[in-house]
């Protein structure tokens, strides 16, 4: 089929007639087939001979009519082939005709939108009621809100019967298209709605956007309802996903050998491994979706003449075993090139076939089982993990890879291998002579919407099993979540589990279904992001960021509210999407607050202080130091960083001495910052877009330092500051960062604040130990002015509380002089600050 | 085709020729279809086609004289067996298929010599 070669037209005359043409067309229908009925009976039971025939002939052509009474009056199936004109109409069903008519009818006389007309009047389908109900819509609500933009005056059509005709042509257009993708033989009512999202109109588009209908989300929501009718009464739904084959084989008895009778048996290797093509043959395994490029090339590499070899690599659940697993299938179907025609698909158990085996014997093993493949002539061998067999050589006995390696560079018979990218890196590419005979093909991730299909599938399952219903808006979100914050595992894999484990969580719980909702509760509690919708208690500190941000940390307005603002745009959904959630350069002299910001924001937002991770960019001067930031090239170290964000894709990213980084590391973040990605040495991408990266720079401390001395403020030279940078940062890097903000010095005032949020800090890890700490006023003030510098500001001001406090009180513990219940408090004699014991509480 | 009775009587002849196409055209290709279907399944167990392929080739992989032989025998056994097997198969086709072709016909047929000579032919 060739569906860009057709011209699309849509024209069916009933909707050219008039509403009495069209009820003429509808009663003269219905009253034809019951006056062809009674002709039948009449005539068949008339005991008349030549007339007996005729009744045979008539019920013949009701039993065609009353078969065909649901179909289009031509199929998608038997499109004309090349270029061809071809009138949608012909293809749509009754069913979804009447439904068109008599919205194309409503809108004609109440003037309301068509489109809108049709979906309200589609919602009376129960396939469309359930479809939309998957989607975690009320049906009921979804109509109410299409017949309330129906009654919106403003939203009355005053549109010619050509311009509302085209309207319908436009439908079916669409609507043809679409059943056509989805390999349906007329086009039926799921896709007539499912087209609705696709006609660009606003109005429609408005409904489908209240409810965040995307385009395509009905068509896979209809999987769940639809496939499951297959299984409804007459079959048991499949115990695995890769049963999902419905086109079962028959025999399901093992072929010792094969149909030419050129094979032979082989034992020692049945005994070692699993033949692939009986699973598929018992129709358990062989279901696959997407992967079609890759595994239309391990065919055509499995059937060629020299080198027969292919290695699939990709990330565990990626679906390297699902692909060879069709294998199989094809194998038993005879669907594949002459090459493999009549083969058998076997799975050697390399650890069942090194465990346990003393050398000799295992050397045994393997040349038996290698005469047999060989002999047999009819064997594609499967090697799971392949990398295990380089990782046994080189041991006292001879390898299994050693004894595999030289039939397989023969090619002697096709075999296929899979791999994760990390281990093909380490042990496989340094070794030419394995790599070499190998093609290596890449398995890619599947697509959000082919991990939505193979989920609607597995969620058949699911649902039997824990008996709960799971919506479209629930798979969708595990896909959507798992793409994002699970990336140990890739697509489909990742979201399953996440869908799994929301499932168990609702049969736990003791729910009935399973929304997106549900999906999300329990991502938050793996990777603690917030990833609901804000609620009030949320909302409230969002919107008081900055109070709360100041109860903790003093001054820095304009710090603050850069970040407040970064926060309160994520949390509503409106950061720039592609990137972090915002990125900064905080400069300024040693002891202003840079780091402290970074910490208070970490336990507020994201939940503690452990959430921040801290990098100090001093330890990556050197050219090498990349490896350790982003992993080596030959995969042996992963990257701290890509690490750390892999670990906790929700946190904050600190840099500290951000200037001192080597260029090469610098540039790395000119895609962060842009993209919000970084891919790593083993072609891992890890996503910062949940992250707030923060980079510091003491960068010119010494205009700093000597403006200081001069009396100046810091304010006074921010913006000569911010112009110097460009002598350590690049022009294209400082323009990335969303604000770069220059910290002011501290003044004796804001010491004051510091202290005595230190002190009140202080007190509260001493009250959770049952010890009541309490300070006068004199002892902030002094505990400041001691802690002042004007060059390092606050920094000294830590020392000065260990020194005055912390080991003082110490030893007071120590020495017994203070225990539990009892409390201290820090008062000021003689210019000193001295710590009174006070038994039973200040 | 705007008006009404002209649609109608449209139709009135387009299900006529749906009838037809359904019967002769739709059933024509079932039978095919079918008939290849029953064949694929015989196939997987005659394989006639990949016997005669590797006709020369001994018996399992074994290259002795008398593997060779014995394929030769096998083989041509196989094939007999498999081919008189088809020959029936697709007699009881071409059989069922006259039948699914010629009845429409045979009823008109009926009924217009009943017409003609009315005793002639039994009641149906």
């Amino acid at each position: 089929m060739t569906p860009k070669t057709y011209e699309l037209y849509f024209d069916d005359p009933r909707l050219r007639m008039t509403i009495g043409g069209r009820f003429l067309v509808r009663v003269v229908s219905y009253v034809s087939y019951l006056f062809i009925v009674a002709a039948f009976f009449t005539l068949f039971f008339s005991g008349i001979r030549p007339l007996q025939s005729l009744g045979a002939l008539i019920a013949l052509f009701l039993i065609d009519y009353f078969l065909h009474f649901r179909e289009a009056d031509s199929h998608l199936t038997e499109l004309p082939s090349g270029e061809a004109l071809v009138n949608a109409a012909r293809y749509l069903s009754p069913a979804a005709f009447s439904h068109i008519e008599h919205a194309y009818q409503r809108s004609s006389f109440s003037r309301g939108n068509f489109f809108v007309e049709l979906a309200v009047q589609l919602l009376g389908v129960r396939e469309i009621r359930e479809g939309i109900n998957r989607l975690d819509v009320k049906p009921t609500e979804f109509k109410e809100k299409a017949e309330e933009l129906l009654r919106a005056e403003d939203n009355r059509e005053k549109i010619t019967k050509d311009e509302r005709r085209a309207k319908v042509a436009l439908l079916g257009t669409r609507a043809f298209t679409q059943a056509l993708r989805s390999e349906r033989r007329f086009v039926g009512i799921s896709d007539v709605f499912s087209a609705l999202s696709l006609v660009g109109d606003p109005l429609i588009d408005r409904l489908f956007n209240v409810f965040a209908i995307e385009s395509g989300d009905l068509e896979r929501a209809l999987i769940l309802s639809a496939e499951r009718k297959p299984f409804g009464i007459f079959f048991r739904l499949p115990r695995t996903i890769g049963s999902f084959i419905f086109e079962s084989y028959r025999s399901s008895r093992h072929r010792v050998v094969n149909r030419a009778w050129t094979s032979r048996p082989t034992p020692t290797l049945d005994q070692f491994s699993t033949d692939f093509t009986d699973l598929a043959r018992r129709g358990e395994i062989g279901f696959l979706i997407g992967h079609k490029a890759e595994y239309e090339r391990m065919t055509d590499v499995l059937s060629r003449a020299t080198n027969p070899n292919a290695l699939l690599v990709g990330e565990v659940g990626v679906g390297k075993e699902t692909m060879i697993a069709h294998l199989a299938l094809d194998l038993v179907k005879d669907r594949v090139p002459a090459a493999l025609f009549d083969k058998r698909l076997v799975g050697l158990h390399l650890g069942t076939l090194v465990a346990g085996a003393p050398p000799d014997e295992l050397q045994k093993r393997l040349t038996r089982i290698v005469q047999e493949i060989s002999l047999a002539g009819n064997v594609i061998l499967y090697i799971q993990d392949i990398h295990n067999l380089v990782k046994t050589s080189g041991s006292a006995y001879l390898s299994a890879a050693d004894a595999l390696m030289p039939i397989i560079m023969n090619s002697a018979f096709p075999v296929v291998g899979t791999t994760y990218p990390r281990e093909f890196k380490e042990f496989l590419e340094p070794r030419t002579d394995v790599a070499g005979v190998f093609e290596v093909l890449n398995v890619n991730e599947l697509s959000e919407g082919e991990a939505e299909e193979v989920l609607a599938y597995e969620t058949l399952l699911m649902e039997k099993k824990a008996n709960v219903i799971v919506s479209f808006g629930a798979i969708k979100q595990a896909v959507s979540l798992a793409k994002k914050y699970f990336r140990a595992k890739l697509l489909p894999s990742s979201a399953e589990e996440l869908l799994r484990d929301a499932v168990s969580e609702a049969a736990r719980r003791g729910e009935n279904t399973v929304n997106a909702e549900s999906v999300i509760r329990v991502a938050e509690t793996k990777v603690n992001i917030p990833l609901h919708t804000a609620d009030a208690t949320e909302a409230d500190t969002l919107l008081n960021m900055e109070a709360i941000i100041h109860k903790r940390f003093v001054d820095q307005d304009e710090a603050v509210t850069a970040v407040s603002n970064a926060l309160k745009e994520y949390r509503s959904g409106l950061s720039r999407s592609g990137g972090p959630i915002a990125t900064f350069l905080f400069v300024g002299p040693t002891g202003v607050g840079k780091t402290e910001l970074s910490k208070v924001l970490a336990e507020i937002q994201f939940g503690s202080e452990k959430a921040m991770v801290r990098f100090d960019m001093s330890e990556y001067q050197e050219k090498e130091s990349i490896n350790r930031f982003i992993g080596s090239s030959g995969g042996q170290t992963t990257g701290a960083l890509t690490d750390a964000i892999t670990a906790h894709p929700y946190a904050l990213v600190l840099l500290d001495e951000f200037e001192k980084a080597h260029p090469d590391i610098l540039n790395l973040f000119l895609q962060v910052f842009d993209d919000g990605r970084l891919t790593d040495s083993l072609n891992r991408t890890v996503d910062f877009s949940n992250t707030i990266i923060v980079a510091t720079s003491n960068a010119h401390s010494d205009i700093i330092v000597r403006a200081i001395e001069e009396g100046q403020a810091i304010g006074d030279i921010a913006e000569y500051l911010k112009k110097r940078l460009l002598d350590v940062f690049k022009p294209e890097l400082l323009n990335r960062f969303t604000k770069i903000i220059v910290f002011k010095n501290l003044g004796p005032a804001e010491l004051v604040k510091i202290s005595e949020l230190n002190l009140r800090s202080f007190a509260a890890l001493l009250a959770r130990k049952g010890i009541v700490f309490a300070f006068e006023e004199e002892v902030v003030r002094k505990i400041a002015s001691l802690g002042f510098d004007p060059v390092f500001g606050a920094r000294p001001l830590r020392r000065v509380l260990e020194e005055k406090i912390r080991v003082p009180l110490a030893e007071k513990i120590l020495r017994k002089e203070v225990r539990r219940g009892e409390g201290v408090r820090a008062v000021l004699k003689a210019g000193e600050i001295v710590l009174v014991t006070e038994a039973g509480g200040v | 085709m705007n008006f009404a009775p002209t649609y109608l009587l449209g139709r009135f002849f387009y299900r006529i020729y749906d009838f037809l196409h359904h019967w002769y055209f739709d059933g024509s290709r079932a039978f095919f279809h079918r008939f290849v279907a029953v064949l694929e399944v015989f196939e997987r167990i005659f394989a006639v086609g990949m016997t005669a392929r590797f006709f020369f080739h001994p018996l399992y992989g074994d290259y002795t004289l008398v593997g060779r032989i014995l394929g030769f025998i096998f083989r041509s056994c196989r094939i007999a067996i498999g081919l008189f097997v088809y020959i029936i198969l697709l007699a009881i086709f071409l059989f069922l298929y006259a039948i699914w072709l010629s009845f429409p016909a045979i009823l008109v047929f009926y009924a217009v010599l009943n017409f003609v000579k009315p005793s002639s032919l039994p009641v149906l």
